[in-house]
C-alpha cells in the first residue's frame, strides 16, 4: 500500500479555529496524531447575533491560519482538508469569507453542511458502538449537538433511516435569546425554547420508543466529568436516564464559571453545557428513552477518520446507509416501491454498460441511483407535472450525506426523467455549472431510458451492446417486443440520450 | 502536633542567598582544593554578589522606597532585610577579602604567582611599568572634569573608576575628575622580575600613580579607585513590550541612568572623597563598603586563566564517552533503537547535542527543527548548526529568550544573524520568560514522521555544559513529543495551551502538577509505609509549595531536598532533610523523585520551586520513564544526599554547619563520574544495565 503521509484537517467552528495534523498507522483505520493546535475566534457570537463573520474575526482567522501553514509546511502536509462548520455555514457573508481566507492565505475552506457532519459522525459513532447490541438490534436515536445546530438521527438496528438538523445548538440559544440576559433568566428559558424549537421533529412516529439515545458533542462529553467513573480503554460511556437528571439538577444549580473552574473546561464550553442538558432532556422525554450512550469522539477525529478512507480509496461504507434513507423518503411519500427498484435496477445496469461513454465514477452512479429511486415521488403532490414536484421535494429533503449542491443535481435529473429536455431557460438548470449541466444531462438521459423501458411492461433485459460504429446501443430484452410501445414510449424518451452520447437505441428482442 | 505553618517556618530569600554565597566562599577556604580553584570560588563570591545587589537588593530598595511595609514569609519588612543584608554581607566581605589577604595571596607566592604593589617593586622596573603607562594604557584612558557647565559624567555600572581631586593651577579652586579603568583593558599587569615567578601589579595602581600626566596643569590632591553598581533589574512593561527586539535595546542603552545601589571604595579613601560620592550618587551611609584590597574581585577570573597550570586547578575529567552514540551511526538510529538516552553534563559531553542538531541540519530527511534558546553565545555551534539547516531549507523555529540577564546585546547580534539565514526568529512571549530547554526535530522516514526530541535541565550552551552539572535526555517517545510539539505551539503563539498529560508546563498546569503530586504522596503515607520526596534543585522559596512540603512532612512524608542555593523552608521536623552541594561544578540539574506508593515516579524539570519558574515563565516538567535513565537518577540523588564532603545540611535554626567529619569518599560529584562510568554500555549495541527494582531500602 503506498504510504498517504501526514493529512491536516482544519476545523473552523464556533469558537475555535483547529487544526490536527495525523499520520495513518499500519494497521487498520487507525491513525496517530502528530499536532493539535488550537485558537479561540468568537464566529459564532458574530453569526449568531449579527448574522456574518465580522471583519476583525476573518483577519484573526487569516493570521491564525497563516501560522498553521507554517506547521503545515514543517510537516510536509499535502493532504489538507479544511471545513467549516455551524458559523460560517449559518453566515450570510459566508462566501466573502471564505474567499478572503482563500486569497491571503492560501487556504481553502469548504463549508461542512449538516447532512455531511451527520454522514461523518453516523460513521464514526458506528465504528465505536460496532459491538453494542442496543446499537445493532433496536431503535435509537442520534443527537449530535453543535454549537449552532443539533442533527438528530433515527437508527433502526444499526442503519441510519433518517436525520434532520434542526436549528438549536448550545450557543445559539444564548446568543438567540434576547440580551442583556441574567443567567437566571437565560436558565428559565433554555426548556421552553427547546420545546419550541423541537416540536416538528418529534411527529415522525419512529423517535417514539427509541430504546437508547446517543449523545454526541463537546458540551455533552463535559457531562462525564461530573460522573465518579474511571473511563479508560472505552470509546463510549453508557449512562442511564436517573444519572442524567441527577447531573442535570445538578449543573442548574451551577453557573458556567463554576463548571469551568471545576473541570477545567474553556468558558464557551462551560456556557455550552446546561442549554445541552436541556436539548437531552427534551428528546429523552419525548421519546421515552432510559439509556444513554455517550461516544467519546469528536467531529474533528470522525472527519479525519473519513478523509483518511478516501485517500486510501476505500468506498463510502455509508452509500448503503444513504440509500436506506431514501428508502425511507420515498415511503414517506408513498411511491411505488417495486416500480422504483426496477428503474433503479435497470438504470445501474445502463449506467455501468455505457461507462465508456460518460467515464462516471461511483460517486455519480449514487446520484443517477437515488434519482431513479426518486424519479416519481412528486406524484404525491400531483401526477400532472410531477416531475417538477419531484424535482421540489427532493431539493428540500435532509438525507445525510448529502450537501445541498448534491441534492440539487439528484433533484435535477429527476426532473428531467419526462418531458422537456434540460433547457438554459429552465431556472433550476440554468444556475447550475457547466459540469454540473453535462452531469445532469448524462444521468437524466439514463435515467430516462431505463424509465421507458421499465414503462414498456417489465422488459427483461439481457444485455447492452454497444455498436460503436453504426452508433447503436442494443438492449437486448427476452420475448417480443411490442413494436407500437417502443416507439411511443424510446422515441419521446431516447431523444436526450441520442443528444447527449450520440447514440441511438434499439430494442431487440430475444 | 502544632501543624500551624508561621513565619518560624521559612528564611528570609535574601538572607538564605548570602547564606548561599558564604557557602562559595567556603570552597576558598577549603584546603583540599587546588589554590587557583580557591581563588576562583573567590571570584564567583564577587560575581554573584554583584548579581545579586543589581537584582535582589535593587528589587527590596525599591519596595522599601515605595514605603512598602508588606513582611516577607520569615517575617520581615524590606526596611528589616534591607539591615540584614548589610549587615550579612559586610561581614561576608570583610571575610572574603581577610582571608584573600592573610591566606590566599600568600599561598599564591608560595607558587611564585604575585600580586605586588609598586612598593615591592625596583625602580628600573618601574621606569619600565611608566613606558608601558604610556604607550599602552595612556592613549585609551579619558579624564573627564566635574564642573557646572557640564553633566555629570556617566559612570559605568561594575567598573573600577578612578576619583581625582585637584588644584587647578589657574584659579586654584579644588575640582574633582573621573577616569575610568577601560575593562578591555588587563586587569593585571605583568611584572618582570629578578626571581623566578611571576608577579603583577593591578592596573588602577599603576594609572593612579601617573595620573598626573592626564591633568595637565593640576594638581593632583588624591586618586583613589571606586566602584559602583547600579539598579538593573529590568522590569518589562506590558504595553511597551509589542516589539520586543527594539524594546530591549532601548533598555539596554538607558541601563546607564539607573539607580545606584552600591559603592565601593577602598578602605583608606579620604572621609571627604566618600561624602562627596555619596552626595553625588545620592547613596546613604549603608550602600557603602569599604574595602580592604582590590576592587572587583570577580576580574580575577583573568588573574586564573593567565596563571593556570595543572598543579594549581582541579584535576581535569575526561568526558565519558558514550558508545552508543558513537559517531560513524546516525543518533536518529540509535534514540530509535535505545528509546530514551540521557546525557549527564559534565561528566559527559555536550557534543553529542551539537552533533544531533548538526546531522540534523544535513540530513535531507529532517523537514523541520524547533529550539528554545537560552543564554547562547552567538559563536555557539548550536546556532551555527541551526543557521544550517535553515540556509539547507529545513523549517528551523528558534525561540529566542532576550531577557536572559545582562547577555542581551549579544543575544540580538546573532538572533538577527539566524534570521537573515531563513530561520522563524521568535522573541519571547510578552511577560513570559522562556526558560524551557527542548529541542524538537521532524524527520520523514519512508513516508512517515518521526519526530525525536531532546529535553534538559540546562540551557544549550556548550560553555557552561562544561561547569554546570544538567541532565538531557534524548527521546522518541510519541506522546511527550506530541506535548512538547504542542509546547512549543504555545511559544510560537500558534495555539492555546492544551490539557498535557505527560508533562507539565509554566506558567499553565507545572505548580498544580507538584502540588498534586505532594498530595499524592500525603495521601499515600502510612505509619508503616511512610511516602517519600526527593527533590534536588537550585532555589525553593515557593511559598505554596513549602507549606505543602510542610504539610506532607506533618502527615508523615520523608522529605530530602538537594537545594544548591536559596532554601527558604526551615527544616523544623526530623522527617525534612536538607542539603547543599557545593562542588568543582555548579550543581543546576532539577531531578524530582515521588515514591508513589512503591511505583517511584522521577521528573526531571527545567524549573526551581520559586513563583518567577512556576508563574513567570515558560518551564518544562518531564516524566523520565525508562528504567536506566531512572536507575541513575536514583543513584545520584542518593550518592547526594550522602555527600558529607561538599554537602552542607541546613539545620533547625536555619544554618549550615560544617560537617564535623568530612568523608572524602562520599564526595558525590566524583562518585556520580563513577558510577557513569561503570554502567554506560561499552560495546555498541550492548543491553543497557538494567539495576534491580528500586526499593525503598536502596536510598
Amino acid at each position: 500500500m503506498k504510504t498517504i503521509g501526514p493529512i491536516a484537517v482544519i476545523d473552523i467552528g464556533a469558537h475555535f479555529v483547529r487544526l490536527e495534523i495525523s499520520q495513518p498507522v499500519k494497521t487498520g483505520n487507525k491513525y496517530e496524531t502528530l499536532e493539535q493546535l488550537s485558537q479561540v475566534v468568537p464566529l459564532g457570537l458574530d453569526v449568531f447575533t449579527e448574522g456574518k463573520i465580522s471583519t476583525t474575526n476573518t483577519l484573526l482567522v487569516c493570521k491564525i491560519l497563516k501560522d498553521f501553514s507554517r506547521t503545515l509546511k514543517e510537516y510536509g502536509v499535502k493532504h489538507i482538508k479544511a471545513v467549516a462548520t455551524s458559523a460560517v455555514r449559518e453566515a450570510s457573508n459566508s462566501e466573502l469569507f471564505i474567499d478572503r481566507v482563500k486569497r491571503i492565505t492560501g487556504i481553502d475552506i469548504k463549508i461542512l453542511e449538516t447532512s455531511e457532519e451527520a454522514r461523518i459522525l453516523f460513521l464514526a459513532i458506528k465504528d465505536i458502538l460496532k459491538d453494542e447490541s442496543s446499537f445493532n438490534s433496536t431503535n435509537s436515536i442520534i443527537c449530535a449537538i453543535g454549537t449552532g445546530s443539533t442533527q438528530i438521527s433515527h437508527i433502526q438496528n444499526g442503519t441510519i433511516k433518517s436525520s434532520e438538523a434542526i436549528r438549536i445548538g448550545s450557543l445559539r440559544i444564548v446568543e438567540e435569546l434576547e440580551r442583556p440576559i441574567s443567567a437566571k433568566q437565560l436558565k428559565h428559558a433554555i426548556k421552553p425554547f427547546v420545546g419550541s424549537k423541537t416540536r416538528g421533529v418529534f411527529l415522525q412516529a419512529c423517535f417514539k420508543n427509541a430504546e437508547t439515545l446517543i449523545a454526541a458533542g463537546s458540551s455533552v462529553r463535559v457531562l462525564l466529568k461530573f460522573l465518579n467513573r474511571n473511563i479508560v480503554n472505552s470509546n463510549y460511556v453508557l449512562i442511564t436516564r436517573e444519572e442524567f437528571e441527577e447531573i442535570y439538577s445538578e449543573i442548574e444549580e451551577l453557573t458556567p464559571a463554576d463548571i469551568a473552574e471545576r473541570f477545567n473546561v474553556s468558558d464557551p464550553l462551560a456556557q455550552s453545557v446546561e442549554p445541552s442538558c436541556g436539548v437531552l432532556f427534551h428528546i429523552l422525554r419525548v421519546a421515552r428513552t432510559n439509556k444513554i450512550i455517550i461516544p467519546l469522539i469528536t467531529t474533528r477525529e470522525a472527519i479525519i477518520k473519513d478523509y483518511l478512507r478516501e485517500l486510501r480509496g476505500i468506498p463510502d461504507p455509508f452509500s448503503d446507509d444513504l440509500i436506506e434513507c431514501v428508502r425511507i423518503l420515498g415511503e414517506r411519500y408513498h411511491f411505488d416501491l417495486p416500480h422504483a427498484e426496477t428503474v433503479t435496477e435497470k438504470a445501474m445496469l445502463i449506467f455501468d454498460k455505457t461507462k465508456p461513454l460518460h467515464g462516471f465514477s461511483n460517486k455519480e452512479k449514487t446520484y443517477l441511483k437515488i434519482a431513479s429511486y426518486l424519479h416519481d415521488i412528486g406524484l404525491f403532490v400531483n401526477s400532472r407535472g410531477h416531475h417538477k414536484h419531484s424535482y421540489y421535494i427532493i431539493k428540500n429533503s435532509q438525507m445525510p450525506g448529502l450537501t445541498a449542491g448534491e441534492r440539487e443535481i439528484i433533484a435535477c435529473i429527476a426532473r428531467y426523467h419526462r418531458k422537456a429536455i434540460p433547457k438554459n431557460s429552465h431556472p433550476e438548470y440554468g444556475m447550475l455549472t457547466t459540469k454540473e449541466k453535462v452531469l445532469v444531462n448524462d444521468l437524466a438521459a439514463i435515467l430516462r431510458v431505463a424509465d421507458s423501458i421499465e414503462f414498456a411492461h417489465n422488459l427483461k433485459i439481457k444485455d447492452i451492446i454497444l455498436n460503436f460504429k453504426t452508433q447503436v446501443i442494443e438492449i437486448l430484452v427476452e420475448g417480443v417486443v411490442d413494436i407500437i410501445l417502443e416507439s411511443w414510449t424510446l422515441s419521446k424518451k431516447a431523444n436526450l440520450f441520442k443528444e447527449v452520447f450520440g447514440f441511438k437505441i434499439q430494442i431487440t428482442g430475444l | 502536633m502544632e501543624n500551624n505553618i508561621t513565619t518560624d517556618h521559612f528564611i528570609n530569600r535574601e538572607l538564605s542567598w548570602l547564606d548561599f554565597n558564604s557557602r562559595v566562599l567556603d570552597q576558598a577556604f577549603d584546603n583540599d582544593n587546588p589554590v587557583l580553584e580557591r581563588l576562583k570560588f573567590i571570584a564567583i563570591f564577587s560575581n554573584n554578589l554583584d548579581e545579586f545587589f543589581m537584582v535582589r537588593v535593587a528589587g527590596v530598595r525599591q519596595e522599601y522606597e515605595a514605603g512598602i511595609k508588606k513582611k516577607d514569609p520569615a517575617g520581615l519588612t524590606p526596611q528589616e532585610q534591607l539591615e540584614k543584608i548589610n549587615a550579612k554581607t559586610k561581614m561576608l566581605v570583610r571575610r572574603q577579602y581577610n582571608f584573600l589577604k592573610d591566606k590566599l595571596l600568600p599561598e599564591l607566592s608560595k607558587n611564585n604567582i604575585q600580586l605586588l604593589s609598586l612598593n615591592d617593586i625596583p625602580q628600573s622596573e618601574k621606569m619600565r611599568l611608566k613606558r608601558v603607562f604610556s604607550k599602552d594604557i595612556l592613549p585609551t584612558l579619558t579624564p573627564v572634569a566635574v564642573d557646572p557647565t557640564h553633566p555629570f559624567p556617566v559612570i559605568n555600572n561594575k567598573v573600577v573608576e578612578i576619583i581625582v581631586e585637584l588644584k587647578e593651577a589657574k584659579s586654584g579652586q579644588t575640582v574633582y575628575g573621573f577616569v575610568e579603568v577601560p575593562p578591555v583593558l588587563p586587569r593585571f599587569i605583568d611584572v618582570i622580575q629578578q626571581e623566578e615567578g611571576k608577579g603583577y601589579i593591578l592596573i588602577e595602581e599603576l594609572i593612579t600613580e601617573h595620573i598626573s600626566m592626564l591633568f595637565d596643569g593640576c594638581e593632583i590632591i588624591h586618586a583613589y579607585p571606586f566602584r559602583i553598581t547600579k539598579d538593573m533589574d529590568i522590569i518589562i512593561e506590558e504595553t511597551e513590550a509589542k516589539d520586543f527586539m527594539s524594546y530591549m535595546e532601548r533598555k539596554l542603552k538607558t541601563a546607564n541612568k539607573r539607580d545606584i545601589i552600591r559603592l565601593e571604595v577602598p578602605s583608606e579613601t579620604p572621609h571627604h572623597i566618600i561624602e562627596w560620592l555619596k552626595t553625588k550618587f545620592n547613596i546613604s551611609e549603608d550602600f557603602v563598603f569599604n574595602i580592604n584590597g582590590p576592587l572587583d574581585l570577580s576580574r580575577f577570573f583573568e588573574f586564573i586563566s593567565i596563571n593556570k597550570t595543572p598543579e594549581l586547578t582541579d584535576e581535569k575529567i575526561k568526558p565519558l564517552e558514550i558508545s552508543i552514540l558513537d559517531e560513524n551511526e546516525s543518533i536518529f538510529d540509535s534514540i530509535k533503537q535505545y528509546k530514551a538516552i540521557p546525557l549527564f553534563h559534565p561528566f559527559e559531553s555536550f557534543d553529542y547535542v551539537v552533533r544531533f542538531l548538526e546531522e540534523a541540519a544535513e540530513d535531507p530527511n529532517v523537514m523541520a527543527i524547533k529550539q528554545t534558546l537560552y543564554r547562547v553565545s552567538g559563536d555557539s555551534p548550536i546556532v551555527q548548526s541551526l543557521q544550517k539547516a535553515a540556509e539547507n531549507g529545513k523549517q528551523v523555529t528558534v525561540i529566542v529568550e532576550l531577557k536572559a540577564r545582562f547577555d542581551e546585546s549579544r543575544n540580538i547580534i546573532w538572533a538577527k544573524r539566524l534570521e537573515d539565514s531563513g530561520a522563524h526568529v521568535i522573541y519571547g512571549m510578552a511577560g513570559l520568560k522562556i526558560h524551557c530547554k527542548s529541542l524538537l526535530i521532524i524527520r520523514k522516514e519512508h513516508g512517515i514522521i518521526r519526530r525525536y526530541i531532546h529535553l534538559g535541565t540546562g540551557n544549550y550552551n556548550d560553555s557552561t555544559a562544561k561547569l554546570y552539572t544538567d541532565i538531557g535526555i534524548f527521546l522518541n517517545d510519541h506522546e511527550i513529543c506530541s506535548e512538547v510539539a504542542s509546547l512549543f505551539n504555545v511559544m510560537t503563539g500558534y495555539s492555546q495551551p492544551p490539557a498535557w498529560n505527560k508533562i507539565s508546563a509554566s506558567p499553565f498546569n507545572n505548580r498544580e502538577a507538584f502540588i498534586k503530586l505532594i498530595e499524592r504522596e500525603i495521601r499515600n503515607t502510612a505509619p508503616h509505609n511512610p511516602g517519600r520526596i526527593i527533590a534536588k534543585m537550585n532555589s525553593l522559596v515557593d511559598k505554596e509549595i513549602i507549606e505543602h512540603l510542610y504539610k506532607a512532612a506533618y502527615a508523615g512524608v520523608q522529605v530530602d531536598l538537594i537545594v544548591r542555593g536559596v532554601c527558604c523552608l526551615k527544616p523544623k521536623l526530623k522527617n525534612i532533610n536538607i542539603i547543599s552541594i557545593i562542588d568543582r561544578y555548579l550543581e543546576h540539574s532539577r531531578i524530582f523523585f515521588f515514591k508513589n506508593n512503591g511505583n517511584p515516579e522521577y521528573y526531571l524539570s527545567s524549573a526551581d520551586w520559586m513563583p518567577r519558574n512556576l508563574d513567570k515563565r515558560i518551564e518544562l516538567s518531564f516524566p523520565v520513564e525508562d528504567d536506566f535513565t531512572k536507575n541513575l537518577l536514583h543513584k545520584i540523588l542518593h550518592l547526594q544526599l550522602n555527600d558529607n564532603y561538599k554537602g552542607r545540611r541546613l539545620n533547625k535554626l536555619g544554618n549550615y554547619p560544617r560537617p564535623r567529619k568530612r568523608d572524602k569518599s562520599t564526595r558525590s560529584q566524583i562518585k556520580t563520574y563513577d558510577i557513569l562510568k561503570k554502567y554506560r554500555p561499552i560495546q555498541k549495541h550492548e543491553k543497557m544495565v538494567i539495576f534491580k527494582k528500586i526499593t525503598d531500602d536502596n536510598f
